[in-house]
């Protein structure tokens, strides 16, 4: 991603990584954890990469707190995988924890916003 | 199944500490991965050893993606904690009331507490059920001291010469009675450390609190022939420690980090049972509550030992990476 410098905080990403997950879980309606890993980078233009270790606790834990649901299916050529849907429960809190990343992201505008006086 | 994804998973596996639906479910989500990662990578031109070589290496440490999926499942809910907790507040309520010597209560008591572990051992084991199952073997430990009586008889007469001679069909039933019992006891130990051994620490934790009370009841008449208030006299250091061994196995469940587990149970333990020992033992003085604590700390760390030795899994050797082992689309939802 142009002008974003690379050695970002891994921290910012570990600790938004259920949100960040849920988000896109809710808008690609239907999805599975490989899909989430390449689909981030993409969008991301490769800033953000996860380690594909952290991504499916992180959706065991999503799945066990009821944010999402998971169910195995077949595709065509023979191979398995397990696709995830947001819950109504995932909805809410998606929506509450958007409001917070909101509130924070202009918190922090304001306080990096160069001085007028 | 690739030799080197096998034995990845099978490492992951190892240190999953779950339940064996969770674990079928974990195992089965990254073996799809792998599949489709490998596959991904083979038609970029690599070969399917160095395609899984690589995708191993950029999913990370083994033990590191088991510890993340662990706290993912770990924390049980408050009405996990609650129930666990339960039968810890049953026995508490028994001392407190001064009623654990009462003829119906007490044997109505643990006949409800061995028919919730049954229930829940035949319904996939779940996590509250463990502080149940110590309660479980709690009677079978408490009638064999009671009875041993007829072994000490026996001992007496056939190798130092005095008292009456034994009843050989009460001997024999006695002796049935401690195989049966050691038979269950060693048997769902095993099962449990194969599963985590924390759980066994959580399951054995009211056992050395419950030896040492019973050794001082011996002293005032004994835990059937003995009466009258100097029987109730230790009733409320129970209570109090059987409170906080509630609230203890409460945290455990309610706790995701495995290290914190541990730490709650250790310390909260040792700390029961050297309140219980300073009330029966009487003034025992920091060295004393020190190797009280000491004691306790073995005792709830040897299932690590044991663990060791054991394995991990339902049963050791098992060929999970068959294929069969792994959770497929019809199976389940």
């Amino acid at each position: 991603m142009q002008g974003i410098p690379s050695g970002y905080l891994p921290e910012l990403l570990r600790g938004n990584t259920e949100t960040l997950l849920l988000f896109l879980v809710d808008e690609l309606r239907y999805t599975y954890g490989y899909h989430l890993i390449k689909e981030t980078e993409e969008r991301t233009r490769g800033f953000l990469q996860f380690k594909e270790g952290t991504i499916y606790p992180a959706l065991r834990k999503l799945e066990n707190d009821g944010l999402i649901q998971g169910q195995w299916k077949e595709m065509p050529n023979g191979q398995e995988r397990r696709y995830y849907r947001i819950t109504e429960k995932g909805k809410e809190a998606l929506r509450k924890k958007i409001t917070a990343w909101q509130d924070f992201t202009t918190a922090m505008k304001l306080i990096f916003k160069p001085n007028a006086s | 199944m690739l030799p080197e994804v096998r034995n990845y998973l099978d490492d992951v596996r190892s240190h999953l500490h779950l339940d064996p639906v969770a674990e079928k479910r974990i195992i089965s989500e990254l073996y799809a991965y792998f599949q489709e990662r490998i596959a991904e990578l083979q038609e970029n031109g690599t070969s399917e050893r160095e395609a899984a070589r690589e995708a191993i290496k950029s999913f990370g440490r083994a033990r590191v993606v088991a510890r993340l999926m662990y706290e993912a499942h770990s924390k049980g809910s408050w009405t996990e904690a609650v129930t666990t907790s339960l039968p810890h507040l049953i026995l508490a309520g028994l001392f407190a009331s001064h009623l654990w010597h009462h003829p119906i209560l007490a044997p109505a008591a643990f006949a409800s507490i061995v028919g919730v572990t049954l229930f829940g051992w035949w319904h996939g084991k779940p996590n509250w059920l463990y502080s149940w199952i110590g309660y479980s073997l709690l009677p079978l430990l408490i009638a064999g001291y009671a009875y041993r009586f007829i072994a000490e008889q026996t001992v007496s007469f056939l190798f130092q010469g005095y008292g009456t001679p034994p009843n050989v069909l009460a001997l024999l039933l006695f002796l049935a009675f401690c195989v049966f019992s050691l038979w269950i006891i060693i048997r769902t130990t095993i099962r449990v450390i194969r599963r985590d051994w924390i759980l066994v620490s959580l399951m054995l934790v009211p056992l050395p609190i419950f030896a040492s009370w019973l050794f001082n009841i011996e002293h005032v008449g004994g835990l059937f022939l003995g009466s009258g208030a100097v029987l109730y006299q230790w009733d409320a250091p129970m209570a109090i420690a059987l409170g906080l061994l509630a609230v203890t196995s409460a945290v455990f469940i309610r706790l995701r980090q495995r290290v914190l587990k541990v730490g709650a149970l250790v310390t909260i333990g040792s700390l029961s049972l050297a309140m219980v020992g300073h009330n029966l033992w009487g003034e025992l003085g920091l060295l004393g509550l020190l190797t009280v604590s000491l004691c306790m700390l073995i005792f709830l760390l040897v299932p690590a030992l044991a663990e060791t030795k054991i394995g991990h899994g339902e049963s050791k050797g098992e060929a999970w990476w068959s294929g069969d082992w792994l959770e497929r689309p019809s199976t389940t939802r």
